[in-house]
């Protein structure tokens, strides 16, 4: 009995914090629509991803030689510090006379979870990666594997690890973070 | 009862408060009275800031607020300087937008309010005069449906037409909508004459409780 009512507790929590994400996510996009400065954002996040594919276009054994290390670690840097937390800016500071708030600060007094607006922004981040993961795999395989005759696992293994895991992460542990 | 405190004292940045106990219940205005640096601000933080510094018990319509913030906070209207809204964007898109985190947000009952107190909705809230951001959080805190107002210092510095018309909405508020406001105020006339309750606050310390004509 104490175990059927625990579970149906957990299961309208889970309830309560998809209805929370949810509203999280229209809260945003509405935020992100009266922007003055959204069209700035769009040109950024495409400026980012095409940075991100351009380092991915070298072959990761090239990368792991002595010679090309210093050019993976840049092309490391830039798709795990740079690209997200560009990425992520437009859902986490508010331009406002001419400083740059937190949004966390200007939701404070609000009936939000924070710990389900933490998940939305991971969320956001985890589908943007996801699409730049596919397409840097695409490269590894044509440049990698099909031009240069390199390993195929290890190209999709370089893949998605530069452009998956590590930046995923590492931006989930300082979105947990952020206070 | 509305609103219980028993025995909150603060802790962390807040453990000037000691020892506070006392009870509102609803459709009553209460004031908390004391000099500046007596605890009001604090002690209303300690009920809508997400970090509980403080023991003791705050329960609002019998629950204790620790349980739930997000229950805790679709109840409560807080009206502050301090509270940050969104200042570039409209009165309306602040509505909009922040409106959605409630369950019973009225977005029509929004526009009419602010079109009541004369507070265009067009305006950026940054552009707001205090006593129109004070309207306009008003006019927020009852299109949620609050069922308990704090309001900390949102009379300083009004003129008095505007303060007695100020008294009149939160009357109002208090009758059709069964709900209580928590003031916080250092002007003495003002609490014995409009409040219904008194709450003085000295040092972090609550020295009196009672009735408006009782206590001061």
């Amino acid at each position: 009995m104490v175990h059927m009512r625990e579970k149906e507790s957990r299961k309208a929590r889970q309830q309560e914090n998809r209805k929370q994400r949810e509203i999280i996510r229209r809260m945003d996009e509405r935020l992100v629509a009266y922007r003055e400065d959204e069209v700035l954002f769009g040109i950024l996040k495409w400026f980012y991803t095409g940075i991100i594919l351009l380092f991915l276009l070298m072959p990761a054994e090239m990368c792991l030689e002595k010679g090309g290390r210093s050019m993976g670690f840049v092309g490391l840097m830039w798709t795990t510090v740079i690209a997200p937390m560009g990425y992520l800016a437009i859902y986490r500071n508010i331009k406002e006379q001419g400083k740059q708030v937190s949004y966390l600060k200007k939701i404070k007094y609000l009936p939000l979870d924070l710990r389900q607006i933490k998940l939305v922004r991971i969320g956001y981040l985890a589908q943007f990666l996801k699409k730049i993961v596919l397409i840097a795999c695409a490269e590894q395989l044509v440049i990698g594997t099909l031009i240069c005759g390199q390993n195929i696992f290890l190209g999709i293994a370089y893949a998605v690890m530069m452009a998956g895991v590590i930046p995923l992460a590492w931006n989930a542990l300082i979105i947990w973070l952020e206070k | 009862m509305l609103l219980e405190l028993e025995h909150v004292t603060g802790i962390g940045k807040r453990k000037f408060l000691s020892d506070i106990s006392f009870s509102l219940p609803a459709g009553y205005l209460m004031g908390l009275a004391g000099k500046n640096g007596a605890g009001k601000t604090t002690l209303l933080e300690c009920i809508v800031s997400r970090k509980k510094q403080y023991n003791g018990i705050i329960r609002l319509n019998g629950e204790d607020i620790r349980t739930d913030y997000r229950k805790t906070m679709q109840q409560i209207g807080f009206v502050s300087d301090e509270n940050p809204f969104l200042f570039d964007y409209t009165a309306r898109q602040n509505g909009e937008i922040f409106g959605m985190a409630y369950e019973n947000w009225d977005m029509e009952l929004f526009l009419e309010l602010l079109k009541r107190m004369d507070v265009a909705a067009g305006q950026k809230v940054g552009n707001l005069s205090r006593g129109q951001f004070i309207k306009f959080q008003t006019a927020f805190a009852m299109a949620h449906g609050s069922v308990l107002y704090l309001l900390d210092e949102a009379t300083a510095g009004m003129d008095p037409v505007f303060r007695r018309e100020f008294f009149c909405i939160l009357h109002e508020i208090i009758g059709t909508e069964q709900a209580s406001v928590l003031m916080t105020s250092h002007i003495e006339t003002e609490i014995s004459q409009k409040m219904d309750y008194v709450a003085v606050l000295e040092d972090g310390k609550l020295i009196s409780f009672g009735e408006a004509g009782d206590t001061l």
